[in-house]
Protein backbone atom coordinates (compact mmCIF):
# COMPACT_ATOMS: atom_id res chain seq x y z
CA UNK A 1 0.00 0.00 0.00
CA UNK A 2 3.04 2.35 0.72
CA UNK A 3 4.99 0.94 -1.80
CA UNK A 4 5.39 3.43 -4.63
CA UNK A 5 6.85 0.76 -7.36
CA UNK A 6 4.34 0.63 -10.32
CA UNK A 7 3.43 -3.00 -10.50
CA UNK A 8 2.78 -3.40 -6.87
CA UNK A 9 0.79 -0.32 -7.00
CA UNK A 10 -1.32 -2.11 -10.18
CA UNK A 11 -1.42 -5.06 -7.84
CA UNK A 12 -2.75 -3.62 -4.94
CA UNK A 13 -5.00 -0.83 -6.66
CA UNK A 14 -6.90 -4.27 -8.62
CA UNK A 15 -7.22 -6.15 -5.56
CA UNK A 16 -8.37 -3.21 -3.81
CA UNK A 17 -11.14 -2.20 -6.77
CA UNK A 18 -12.25 -5.90 -7.47
CA UNK A 19 -12.94 -6.22 -3.27
CA UNK A 20 -14.48 -2.77 -3.35
CA UNK A 21 -16.68 -3.70 -6.21
CA UNK A 22 -17.34 -7.10 -5.03
CA UNK A 23 -18.48 -5.18 -1.63
CA UNK A 24 -20.44 -2.39 -2.31
CA UNK A 25 -21.50 -2.58 -5.77
CA UNK A 26 -20.31 -1.06 -9.29
CA UNK A 27 -22.31 2.38 -8.68
CA UNK A 28 -20.62 3.07 -4.89
CA UNK A 29 -17.17 2.35 -6.70
CA UNK A 30 -17.87 4.75 -9.87
CA UNK A 31 -18.85 7.37 -7.19
CA UNK A 32 -16.01 7.11 -5.57
CA UNK A 33 -13.64 6.84 -8.36
CA UNK A 34 -15.36 10.35 -9.62
CA UNK A 35 -14.36 12.00 -6.50
CA UNK A 36 -10.51 10.22 -6.98
CA UNK A 37 -9.96 11.12 -10.37
CA UNK A 38 -9.70 15.19 -9.82
CA UNK A 39 -7.66 14.93 -6.82
CA UNK A 40 -4.98 12.03 -8.44
CA UNK A 41 -4.87 14.94 -11.02
CA UNK A 42 -4.59 17.67 -8.73
CA UNK A 43 -1.58 15.22 -6.85
CA UNK A 44 -0.23 14.26 -9.87
CA UNK A 45 0.57 17.90 -11.51
CA UNK A 46 1.73 19.51 -8.02
CA UNK A 47 4.24 17.40 -7.78
CA UNK A 48 6.39 18.74 -10.79
CA UNK A 49 5.63 22.25 -9.82
CA UNK A 50 7.27 22.06 -6.34
CA UNK A 51 9.95 19.09 -6.90
CA UNK A 52 12.44 19.97 -9.14
CA UNK A 53 14.56 17.02 -8.56
CA UNK A 54 15.27 14.76 -11.92
CA UNK A 55 17.55 14.85 -14.95
CA UNK A 56 15.47 14.98 -17.67
CA UNK A 57 14.17 18.28 -18.14
CA UNK A 58 10.93 18.90 -19.91
CA UNK A 59 10.58 22.40 -19.80
CA UNK A 60 10.67 25.36 -17.57
CA UNK A 61 8.53 26.85 -14.99
CA UNK A 62 7.97 31.04 -15.02
CA UNK A 63 10.07 31.57 -12.46
CA UNK A 64 13.38 29.50 -13.86
CA UNK A 65 12.67 26.18 -12.21
CA UNK A 66 12.90 22.99 -14.62
CA UNK A 67 9.90 20.71 -14.43
CA UNK A 68 11.43 17.12 -14.99
CA UNK A 69 10.16 13.76 -16.24
CA UNK A 70 11.11 12.24 -13.07
CA UNK A 71 8.92 14.64 -11.06
CA UNK A 72 6.10 13.77 -13.34
CA UNK A 73 6.43 10.13 -12.82
CA UNK A 74 6.87 10.49 -8.91
CA UNK A 75 3.81 12.43 -8.73
CA UNK A 76 1.82 10.14 -10.97
CA UNK A 77 3.09 6.93 -8.53
CA UNK A 78 1.94 8.98 -5.50
CA UNK A 79 -1.55 10.13 -6.76
CA UNK A 80 -2.08 6.09 -7.93
CA UNK A 81 -0.98 5.19 -4.19
CA UNK A 82 -3.58 7.85 -2.59
CA UNK A 83 -6.18 5.94 -5.28
CA UNK A 84 -5.56 2.62 -3.68
CA UNK A 85 -5.35 3.88 -0.21
CA UNK A 86 -8.53 5.38 -0.57
CA UNK A 87 -10.08 2.38 -2.73
CA UNK A 88 -9.14 0.13 0.56
CA UNK A 89 -10.43 2.06 3.21
CA UNK A 90 -13.73 2.15 0.84
CA UNK A 91 -13.60 -2.03 1.52
CA UNK A 92 -12.68 -1.69 5.41
CA UNK A 93 -15.56 1.22 6.06
CA UNK A 94 -17.87 -1.61 4.69
CA UNK A 95 -16.76 -4.13 6.34
CA UNK A 96 -15.17 -3.45 9.68
CA UNK A 97 -18.30 -2.76 11.92
CA UNK A 98 -18.53 -0.95 15.32
CA UNK A 99 -19.05 -4.35 17.16
CA UNK A 100 -15.81 -5.96 15.33
CA UNK A 101 -14.12 -2.60 16.32
CA UNK A 102 -15.16 -2.75 19.99
CA UNK A 103 -14.62 -6.49 20.01
CA UNK A 104 -10.45 -5.63 18.50
CA UNK A 105 -9.43 -2.94 20.67
CA UNK A 106 -12.42 -3.21 24.01
CA UNK A 107 -10.23 -5.31 25.89
CA UNK A 108 -6.82 -2.87 25.91
CA UNK A 109 -8.05 0.16 25.06
CA UNK A 110 -11.64 0.64 25.73
CA UNK A 111 -11.72 4.33 25.12
CA UNK A 112 -9.99 4.08 21.73
CA UNK A 113 -12.30 1.36 20.43
CA UNK A 114 -15.20 3.58 21.61
CA UNK A 115 -13.88 6.46 19.94
CA UNK A 116 -12.95 4.94 16.75
CA UNK A 117 -16.56 2.98 16.55
CA UNK A 118 -18.48 6.62 17.15
CA UNK A 119 -16.46 8.51 14.93
CA UNK A 120 -16.50 6.01 12.65
CA UNK A 121 -20.45 6.19 12.21
CA UNK A 122 -20.57 9.88 12.79
CA UNK A 123 -20.13 11.49 9.40
CA UNK A 124 -23.02 8.86 7.51
CA UNK A 125 -25.31 8.89 10.54
CA UNK A 126 -25.25 12.66 9.67
CA UNK A 127 -25.45 12.58 6.32
CA UNK A 128 -28.26 10.03 6.65
CA UNK A 129 -30.21 12.40 9.38
CA UNK A 130 -29.59 15.39 6.89
CA UNK A 131 -31.54 13.39 4.29
CA UNK A 132 -34.33 12.90 6.99
CA UNK A 133 -34.67 16.56 7.80
CA UNK A 134 -34.82 17.68 4.29
CA UNK A 135 -37.96 14.92 3.47
CA UNK A 136 -39.68 16.70 6.81
CA UNK A 137 -39.23 19.77 5.46
CA UNK A 138 -40.48 19.07 2.25
CA UNK A 139 -43.25 17.03 4.06
CA UNK A 140 -43.78 20.07 5.66
CA UNK A 141 -44.49 22.20 2.51
CA UNK A 142 -41.67 24.14 3.22
CA UNK A 143 -38.26 24.61 0.74
CA UNK A 144 -35.16 23.15 2.64
CA UNK A 145 -32.29 25.16 2.04
CA UNK A 146 -28.64 24.44 3.24
CA UNK A 147 -28.47 26.48 6.12
CA UNK A 148 -31.79 25.94 7.19
CA UNK A 149 -30.78 21.91 6.80
CA UNK A 150 -27.96 22.52 8.81
CA UNK A 151 -28.88 24.24 11.54
CA UNK A 152 -31.23 21.58 12.50
CA UNK A 153 -28.82 19.02 12.10
CA UNK A 154 -26.73 20.68 14.61
CA UNK A 155 -29.40 21.04 16.59
CA UNK A 156 -30.06 17.56 16.51
CA UNK A 157 -26.62 16.85 17.05
CA UNK A 158 -26.03 18.46 19.91
CA UNK A 159 -29.29 17.71 21.75
CA UNK A 160 -28.63 14.28 20.39
CA UNK A 161 -24.74 13.94 22.56
CA UNK A 162 -26.44 15.05 25.52
CA UNK A 163 -28.74 11.95 24.64
CA UNK A 164 -25.68 9.71 24.01
CA UNK A 165 -23.91 10.86 26.82
CA UNK A 166 -26.38 10.27 29.23
CA UNK A 167 -27.45 6.63 28.04
CA UNK A 168 -23.77 5.42 27.48
CA UNK A 169 -23.36 6.15 31.02
CA UNK A 170 -26.70 4.28 32.57
CA UNK A 171 -25.16 1.40 30.33
CA UNK A 172 -21.83 1.76 32.40
CA UNK A 173 -19.50 2.20 29.00
CA UNK A 174 -15.92 3.54 30.40
CA UNK A 175 -16.52 1.09 33.05
CA UNK A 176 -13.26 -1.30 33.11
CA UNK A 177 -14.78 -4.71 33.45
CA UNK A 178 -17.30 -4.06 31.12
CA UNK A 179 -17.75 -6.69 28.28
CA UNK A 180 -19.32 -6.86 25.11
CA UNK A 181 -21.41 -9.42 23.34
CA UNK A 182 -19.92 -10.94 20.19
CA UNK A 183 -19.07 -14.28 18.29
CA UNK A 184 -16.02 -14.44 17.32
CA UNK A 185 -13.96 -17.63 17.83
CA UNK A 186 -10.85 -18.41 16.06
CA UNK A 187 -11.48 -21.70 14.09
CA UNK A 188 -8.94 -23.81 12.43
CA UNK A 189 -9.34 -21.58 9.11
CA UNK A 190 -8.77 -18.43 10.94
CA UNK A 191 -5.20 -20.18 12.09
CA UNK A 192 -4.85 -21.22 8.47
CA UNK A 193 -6.15 -17.49 7.56
CA UNK A 194 -3.64 -15.86 8.96
CA UNK A 195 -1.13 -18.14 8.76
CA UNK A 196 -1.33 -17.43 5.14
CA UNK A 197 -1.80 -13.96 5.46
CA UNK A 198 1.45 -13.69 7.68
CA UNK A 199 3.57 -15.79 5.61
CA UNK A 200 3.04 -13.40 2.51
CA UNK A 201 3.13 -10.72 4.17
CA UNK A 202 6.97 -11.85 5.47
CA UNK A 203 8.05 -12.84 2.19
CA UNK A 204 6.93 -9.69 0.70
CA UNK A 205 9.19 -7.92 3.74
CA UNK A 206 11.61 -9.96 2.99
CA UNK A 207 12.06 -9.43 -0.49
CA UNK A 208 11.74 -5.39 -0.36
CA UNK A 209 14.13 -5.63 2.54
CA UNK A 210 16.38 -7.08 0.43
CA UNK A 211 15.77 -4.36 -2.28
CA UNK A 212 14.80 -7.59 -4.95
CA UNK A 213 12.53 -4.95 -6.39
CA UNK A 214 14.00 -1.91 -5.60
CA UNK A 215 13.04 1.18 -7.21
CA UNK A 216 14.10 4.99 -7.23
CA UNK A 217 13.00 7.95 -8.85
CA UNK A 218 15.49 10.54 -8.03
CA UNK A 219 17.68 11.64 -9.81
CA UNK A 220 16.77 8.98 -12.72
CA UNK A 221 14.45 6.48 -12.41
CA UNK A 222 15.90 2.83 -12.14
CA UNK A 223 13.91 -0.26 -11.36
CA UNK A 224 15.63 -3.74 -10.46
CA UNK A 225 16.40 -5.38 -13.31
CA UNK A 226 13.06 -8.26 -13.08
CA UNK A 227 14.33 -11.59 -11.48
CA UNK A 228 13.12 -14.54 -10.06
CA UNK A 229 13.13 -13.11 -6.89
CA UNK A 230 11.13 -10.03 -7.60
CA UNK A 231 8.29 -12.48 -9.15
CA UNK A 232 7.88 -14.21 -6.47
CA UNK A 233 7.62 -10.70 -3.87
CA UNK A 234 4.98 -9.70 -6.77
CA UNK A 235 3.08 -12.98 -6.43
CA UNK A 236 3.31 -12.96 -3.18
CA UNK A 237 1.99 -9.39 -2.58
CA UNK A 238 -0.67 -10.41 -5.41
CA UNK A 239 -1.69 -13.55 -2.81
CA UNK A 240 -1.65 -11.23 0.03
CA UNK A 241 -4.01 -8.70 -1.70
CA UNK A 242 -6.39 -11.32 -3.15
CA UNK A 243 -7.61 -12.89 0.39
CA UNK A 244 -10.74 -10.60 0.86
CA UNK A 245 -11.40 -10.94 -2.23
CA UNK A 246 -11.03 -14.97 -2.27
CA UNK A 247 -12.97 -14.80 1.73
CA UNK A 248 -15.48 -12.89 -0.05
CA UNK A 249 -15.76 -14.85 -3.10
CA UNK A 250 -16.03 -17.94 -1.57
CA UNK A 251 -18.82 -16.46 0.76
CA UNK A 252 -21.06 -15.48 -1.85
CA UNK A 253 -20.96 -18.72 -3.77
CA UNK A 254 -21.84 -20.87 -0.62
CA UNK A 255 -24.63 -18.51 -0.06
CA UNK A 256 -25.95 -18.64 -3.66
CA UNK A 257 -25.58 -22.40 -3.16
CA UNK A 258 -27.13 -22.53 -0.28
CA UNK A 259 -29.96 -20.32 -1.78
CA UNK A 260 -31.11 -22.57 -4.73
CA UNK A 261 -31.01 -25.62 -2.74
CA UNK A 262 -33.89 -24.38 -0.81
CA UNK B 1 -15.47 14.18 -16.42
CA UNK B 2 -17.19 17.49 -18.09
CA UNK B 3 -15.43 19.18 -14.97
CA UNK B 4 -12.13 17.99 -15.31
CA UNK B 5 -11.58 18.58 -19.38
CA UNK B 6 -11.58 22.40 -18.45
CA UNK B 7 -8.77 21.79 -15.82
CA UNK B 8 -6.89 19.42 -18.60
CA UNK B 9 -7.22 22.44 -20.84
CA UNK B 10 -5.84 24.98 -18.62
CA UNK B 11 -2.73 22.50 -17.51
CA UNK B 12 -1.95 22.17 -20.88
CA UNK B 13 -2.00 25.81 -21.65
CA UNK B 14 0.29 26.39 -18.34
CA UNK B 15 2.61 23.89 -19.29
CA UNK B 16 3.12 25.21 -22.83
CA UNK B 17 3.56 28.80 -21.75
CA UNK B 18 6.60 27.33 -19.26
CA UNK B 19 8.91 26.63 -22.84
CA UNK B 20 9.00 30.08 -23.98
CA UNK B 21 11.89 31.59 -22.42
CA UNK B 22 13.26 35.36 -23.46
CA UNK B 23 16.20 34.72 -26.11
CA UNK B 24 16.29 38.58 -26.44
CA UNK B 25 19.95 39.08 -27.44
CA UNK B 26 20.77 41.44 -25.31
CA UNK B 27 23.99 43.49 -25.12
CA UNK B 28 26.34 42.08 -23.20
CA UNK B 29 29.65 44.03 -23.37
CA UNK B 30 31.21 42.44 -19.87
CA UNK B 31 32.77 38.64 -19.56
CA UNK B 32 32.81 36.83 -16.50
CA UNK B 33 34.03 33.57 -15.76
CA UNK B 34 32.28 31.16 -14.13
CA UNK B 35 32.53 27.71 -12.90
CA UNK B 36 30.47 25.38 -11.29
CA UNK B 37 32.27 23.05 -8.85
CA UNK B 38 31.73 19.74 -6.24
CA UNK B 39 35.23 19.32 -5.12
CA UNK B 40 34.51 18.20 -1.77
CA UNK B 41 32.09 15.90 -3.28
CA UNK B 42 34.12 14.29 -5.15
CA UNK B 43 36.60 14.00 -1.93
CA UNK B 44 33.18 12.78 0.48
CA UNK B 45 31.36 10.79 -1.95
CA UNK B 46 30.10 8.84 0.91
CA UNK B 47 28.90 11.60 2.31
CA UNK B 48 26.04 11.63 -0.86
CA UNK B 49 23.20 8.60 -1.21
CA UNK B 50 24.57 6.25 -3.66
CA UNK B 51 21.91 6.67 -6.11
CA UNK B 52 23.51 10.68 -6.66
CA UNK B 53 26.96 9.15 -7.22
CA UNK B 54 26.25 8.92 -10.89
CA UNK B 55 25.59 12.96 -10.79
CA UNK B 56 29.40 13.70 -9.68
CA UNK B 57 32.02 14.20 -12.23
CA UNK B 58 35.57 12.64 -11.75
CA UNK B 59 37.43 15.76 -11.96
CA UNK B 60 34.56 18.15 -9.95
CA UNK B 61 33.94 20.26 -12.51
CA UNK B 62 30.00 20.55 -13.28
CA UNK B 63 31.06 24.06 -15.86
CA UNK B 64 33.74 25.75 -16.73
CA UNK B 65 33.63 28.87 -19.01
CA UNK B 66 33.39 32.04 -19.83
CA UNK B 67 30.32 33.88 -19.96
CA UNK B 68 29.28 37.00 -21.69
CA UNK B 69 26.80 39.14 -19.03
CA UNK B 70 25.01 42.35 -19.59
CA UNK B 71 25.50 45.58 -17.25
CA UNK B 72 23.72 45.05 -14.01
CA UNK B 73 23.28 41.20 -14.62
CA UNK B 74 23.81 39.83 -10.88
CA UNK B 75 25.59 36.34 -9.95
CA UNK B 76 21.83 34.78 -9.98
CA UNK B 77 21.03 35.82 -13.71
CA UNK B 78 23.77 34.74 -14.89
CA UNK B 79 23.78 31.21 -13.41
CA UNK B 80 20.41 30.69 -14.06
CA UNK B 81 21.01 31.97 -17.94
CA UNK B 82 23.87 29.91 -18.75
CA UNK B 83 22.88 26.47 -16.84
CA UNK B 84 19.60 26.89 -18.64
CA UNK B 85 21.76 27.07 -22.02
CA UNK B 86 23.83 24.37 -21.08
CA UNK B 87 21.04 21.97 -20.28
CA UNK B 88 22.33 21.95 -16.99
CA UNK B 89 20.15 21.16 -13.97
CA UNK B 90 19.38 23.71 -11.87
CA UNK B 91 16.85 24.44 -9.30
CA UNK B 92 16.45 27.82 -6.88
CA UNK B 93 13.77 29.18 -4.42
CA UNK B 94 12.44 33.00 -4.19
CA UNK B 95 11.46 35.13 -1.49
CA UNK B 96 10.30 38.57 -3.67
CA UNK B 97 9.96 40.45 -0.94
CA UNK B 98 13.47 41.28 -0.04
CA UNK B 99 14.35 40.10 -3.70
CA UNK B 100 16.11 36.81 -2.50
CA UNK B 101 16.69 33.73 -4.67
CA UNK B 102 18.42 30.88 -2.90
CA UNK B 103 19.93 28.06 -5.21
CA UNK B 104 19.00 25.13 -4.05
CA UNK B 105 20.68 22.77 -6.63
CA UNK B 106 22.79 22.65 -9.49
CA UNK B 107 23.13 19.51 -11.14
CA UNK B 108 20.23 17.67 -9.44
CA UNK B 109 22.71 18.14 -6.48
CA UNK B 110 20.26 19.90 -3.71
CA UNK B 111 21.19 21.42 -0.59
CA UNK B 112 21.43 19.07 2.83
CA UNK B 113 22.15 16.08 -0.04
CA UNK B 114 25.47 15.69 1.95
CA UNK B 115 24.72 16.76 5.47
CA UNK B 116 22.74 19.73 7.27
CA UNK B 117 25.70 21.78 6.63
CA UNK B 118 25.72 21.36 2.76
CA UNK B 119 24.70 23.54 0.00
CA UNK B 120 25.85 25.46 -2.59
CA UNK B 121 27.74 28.90 -1.87
CA UNK B 122 29.44 31.31 -4.66
CA UNK B 123 32.16 33.42 -4.27
CA UNK B 124 33.45 36.80 -5.94
CA UNK B 125 37.02 36.99 -7.05
CA UNK B 126 38.10 34.66 -3.97
CA UNK B 127 35.46 36.90 -1.61
CA UNK B 128 32.54 35.26 -0.46
CA UNK B 129 30.20 38.53 -0.17
CA UNK B 130 27.56 37.03 2.11
CA UNK B 131 24.41 38.24 0.51
CA UNK B 132 21.98 36.59 -2.07
CA UNK B 133 23.63 35.81 -5.04
CA UNK B 134 20.64 37.77 -6.62
CA UNK B 135 22.16 40.81 -5.10
CA UNK B 136 25.30 40.66 -6.11
CA UNK B 137 25.99 42.82 -9.49
CA UNK B 138 28.76 41.56 -12.08
CA UNK B 139 31.85 43.69 -13.86
CA UNK B 140 33.81 43.08 -16.48
CA UNK B 141 36.41 40.19 -15.92
CA UNK B 142 35.16 38.88 -12.46
CA UNK B 143 35.70 35.25 -11.80
CA UNK B 144 32.49 33.54 -10.40
CA UNK B 145 32.79 30.22 -8.33
CA UNK B 146 29.96 28.36 -7.51
CA UNK B 147 30.85 25.14 -5.04
CA UNK B 148 29.05 22.44 -2.97
CA UNK B 149 30.30 23.29 0.62
CA UNK B 150 29.51 20.45 3.42
CA UNK B 151 30.60 22.61 5.99
CA UNK B 152 28.89 25.81 5.85
CA UNK B 153 31.17 27.19 3.71
CA UNK B 154 34.07 26.71 6.30
CA UNK B 155 35.48 23.60 4.24
CA UNK B 156 35.76 26.77 0.77
CA UNK B 157 37.81 28.78 2.81
CA UNK B 158 34.56 31.28 3.81
CA UNK B 159 34.73 33.07 7.03
CA UNK B 160 31.59 34.60 6.45
CA UNK B 161 28.31 33.45 5.25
Amino acid sequence: MFILHPVMLVISFVCAGVYAFLLRGVRVLMRGLVLLLPMMLVAAAMNPLFNHRGVTILTYLPNGNPVTLEAVLYGLAVAGMLATVITWFVAVNAVMTADKIVFLFGRFWPALSLLLSMSLRFVPRMIRQGRVIVVAQKGLGRKPNALKVISILMTWALENSIETANSMTARGYGLRRRTAFHLYKFHRRDVFALGWMITMALVVGVGVALGVNRYRFFPSVQFHALSGASVIVFVSYFALGAVPIILRAKEVLVWKRINSAM
Amino acid sequence: MKKIFPLLVLCVIFFASCGAADNSDAYRPYTVALHVRVDMLVANMHALDSSQHELIPADGVIFSGYVAVAVGETVFDVLQRTMRDERIHMSARFTPIINEAYVEAIGNIFAFDAGALSGWKFHVNGEFPGISASSVELRDGDVVIWAYTLDLGRDLGATTW
